[in-house]
């Protein structure tokens, strides 16, 4: 049975009600309101955006459920994103942010993860100047503030 | 010009701390570093994901005043040093309230004070200050009665990894099972330095085990791995296994039978007959073990669940392989970890065809693998989902074809992450015998020459280890071969290559310019 979903700017986008419950949100959406045919509105996701996140939703339809690993050894955490992934996010970085709050809204674990860890790989290897151009972020740090971060942190330099 | 930044997406994931922690989470600690400095958004967001975990080595330690600023960040420390008496006084002295894991690594125990006990006195006040908060314990090249009494004092400990146990009576230990030992989920107990009991202890009259069967509750237990050096510790380890419904992890590593127990694994057997082993262990680790195949059959029947299986250094042989391939096809779907690594009753057919059969295997390991007539049994490796793969490709002779068909089939393993073919190399028990086979890998280098093109679409890979140090001198041309390549292996994901091109030449005794001007 296929769900309406309606984005931000009032397209209207018809998906398997098995795609849609890729996103923990809608499935429960649906959930508490039972089988109707009322559009479901997600008045914080655009079209451009939401298009992109079907597509994921599509391509992993048949995944199974991720159990929730609550693991912090960082050992059993994988850092490696399925090929699949890789080429689908390789999107300008607007689209990216876009796609990890859409992610986020939507409550996608998979897709927040696989977003973050694209995050986590342009950080990868960049020292903090190199990183705040790359996110046009602005050193909001005085002299003497950056002076005591490094002075408190030197013993975990160089590892 | 911040008002306009604002609206943006990557302002509103940047400036999210829930957001931001997620990104860091995949970093590791010194990119975490560099997040901190790059603005104060960041900093406030992620400062106590950076505190989480305080490792030390080599003395570096964070000054006295900035540990305590950030002491209730602090969840795990990890401390390599040379002797924990010499471990920065900082240490020695911290309180952290939410610790709770701690791991403490002495490499150089040889070089401490004659007198045991006063090294670790440091050790024991830390572990005592933390007894109520340490949930995780490990403990490298550290023992005395004293400590064991502060470490059996840790009411919350779940996880304990020891490498010598100081067992003083089995009466203490005893006494001490309800309220520590049966309520730890994992035990590891690894080192070589057991104490050994006393030889008449109460554990070997079987009478008196039953009595202790009967009058001692379960325990949580979830994974055991003890090395049982003696009768006395394969009683414990027995007595642990009946008593843990919950096992799923269990690794012997016990390396003989003892008479009237005989192997563990016929141990095993024998208590599945009877009906006192049940649990369904998801991973099974018997090294160091001999065994006879009916024993491994009415082992793998039972276990219904059994993901990891490791046999290295055991007498798994043709035999023991086709029992599992045809006698138990459930394996065949769903094993996802092997080892076979140093069974030496092995040959290169079996490997292929485990290569071939196993459909769900994610990793595999077995060292020494002759590869002969490859050409002739054309089955591709039917495991392509596979990410780890480790064995030393020995050919027989110069066989280029058997050697590109392994390359083929390599190019076929999309998922690969890992590659690692230098175990023979890192097998110290070969004799010199066996260095005229080890001469034979000279044969795979020049065929890795020519089969990288195959290995191009692996851009997965994290790591890949040829047989390269192994001592004997390099030829020039397997000299050239790294050279040559090394832009290309360095460039496959930041793995790690064996040494530089720098230490390759002076391996080889041959100079950088001379390669260059003949490449």
């Amino acid at each position: 049975m296929p769900v309406t979903l309606t984005s931000l700017d009032n397209q209207e986008f018809k998906v398997d009600k098995e795609v849609a419950e890729r996103s923990i949100l809608i499935k429960n959406m649906i959930e508490d309101v039972g089988e109707s045919d009322a559009p479901i509105p997600l008045p914080n996701v655009s079209a451009a955006v939401l298009t992109k996140v079907i597509e994921y939703c599509e391509h992993h339809r048949n995944d199974p459920v991720q159990v929730q690993d609550e693991t912090d050894d960082p050992r059993k955490r994988s850092n490696d994103i399925e090929e699949w992934d890789m080429k689908f996010m390789q999107v300008d970085q607007e689209m990216l942010f876009e796609i990890i709050l859409a992610a986020n809204y939507l409550d996608i674990k998979p897709l927040l993860d696989v977003g973050c860890k694209t995050v986590a790989n342009i950080i990868k290897g960049k020292t903090p100047e190199e990183i705040r151009k790359a996110f046009n972020i602005v050193n909001d740090f005085t002299p003497e503030e950056e002076a005591q971060i490094k002075k408190e942190n030197e013993w975990a330099e160089d590892r | 010009m911040q008002d306009l930044q604002d609206s943006s997406s990557p302002t509103r994931v940047l400036d999210s701390p829930e957001l931001l922690i997620l990104v860091a989470r995949h970093l590791n600690k010194r990119q975490v570093l560099s997040c901190l400095q790059v603005c104060r958004t960041w900093h406030k967001a992620l400062i106590s994901l950076f505190w989480h975990d305080v490792f030390i080595m080599d003395n570096r330690c964070p000054r006295a005043p900035v540990l305590r600023k950030y002491a209730d960040l602090v969840l795990r420390l990890i401390v390599h040093t040379e002797v924990f008496c010499w471990a920065p006084a900082e240490l020695q002295e911290i309180s952290l309230p939410r610790l709770q894991t701690l791991g403490v690594h002495q490499w150089n125990i040889n070089e401490a004070p004659k007198e045991l006990h006063a090294p670790i006195k440091p050790l024991i006040k830390l572990i005592t200050r933390h007894q109520s908060s340490l949930t995780n314990l490990g403990l490298r090249h550290v023992t005395s009665q004293e400590l064991m009494n502060a470490v059996v004092g840790c009411s919350q400990l779940e996880v304990l990894r020891i490498d010598y146990l100081q067992l003083e009576s089995l009466d203490l230990w005893l006494q001490q099972y309800e309220s520590f030992w049966s309520r730890l989920r994992s035990l590891t107990v690894g080192g070589p330095w057991f104490t050994k009991l006393e030889e008449d202890t109460s554990f070997t009259n079987p009478k008196l085990v039953e009595m202790l069967d009967a009058n001692f509750g379960q325990s949580r237990l979830r994974s055991l791995d003890i090395r049982a050096v003696n009768k006395d510790i394969l009683q414990i380890q027995s007595f642990l296994i009946q008593k843990s419904p919950e096992l799923r992890d269990l690794r012997w590593r016990s390396t003989a039978g003892f008479e009237d127990h005989g192997t563990p694994l016929a141990l095993m057997a024998r208590s599945i007959q009877s009906g006192r082993f049940s649990q369904q262990l998801e991973t099974m680790f018997a090294s160091g073990v001999e065994f006879n195949n009916s024993d491994l059959k009415l082992v793998l029947e039972s276990l219904k669940g059994l993901k990891t299986l490791d046999v290295q250094h055991t007498g798994f042989n043709v035999s023991s392989w086709l029992i599992l391939k045809n006698e138990i096809p459930r394996y065949m779907t769903t094993l996802k970890s092997l080892s076979l690594a140093g069974c030496p009753h092995l040959t290169g057919k079996v490997i292929h065809d485990v290569l071939c059969s196993i459909e769900s295997l994610e990793t595999f390991h077995a060292d020494y693998v002759k590869f002969s007539n490859l050409v002739e049994d054309e089955r591709d490796w039917l495991c392509t989902g596979i990410k780890s793969l480790k064995m030393a490709i020995v050919m027989d002779g110069p066989q280029e074809e058997d050697d590109l068909m392994v390359m083929y089939r390599l190019s076929k393993l999309t998922r690969l992450e890992l590659l690692d073919m230098r175990a023979l190399c890192a097998q110290r028990t070969y004799n010199k015998k066996d260095v005229s086979r080890v001469v034979l890998l000279r044969g795979v280098m020049p065929t890795l020459a020519r089969g990288l093109e195959v290995l191009e679409g692996l851009t997965r890979m994290r790591f890949f280890g040829v047989c390269l140090e192994r001592g004997l001198g390099w030829r020039l041309d397997e000299t050239m071969w790294a050279l040559h390549y090394w832009p290309r292996l360095n460039e496959l994901s930041g793995m790690k290559f064996y040494s530089s091109p720098v230490e390759i030449c002076k391996k080889a005794g041959v100079r950088l310019t001379d390669c260059q001007l003949l490449l």
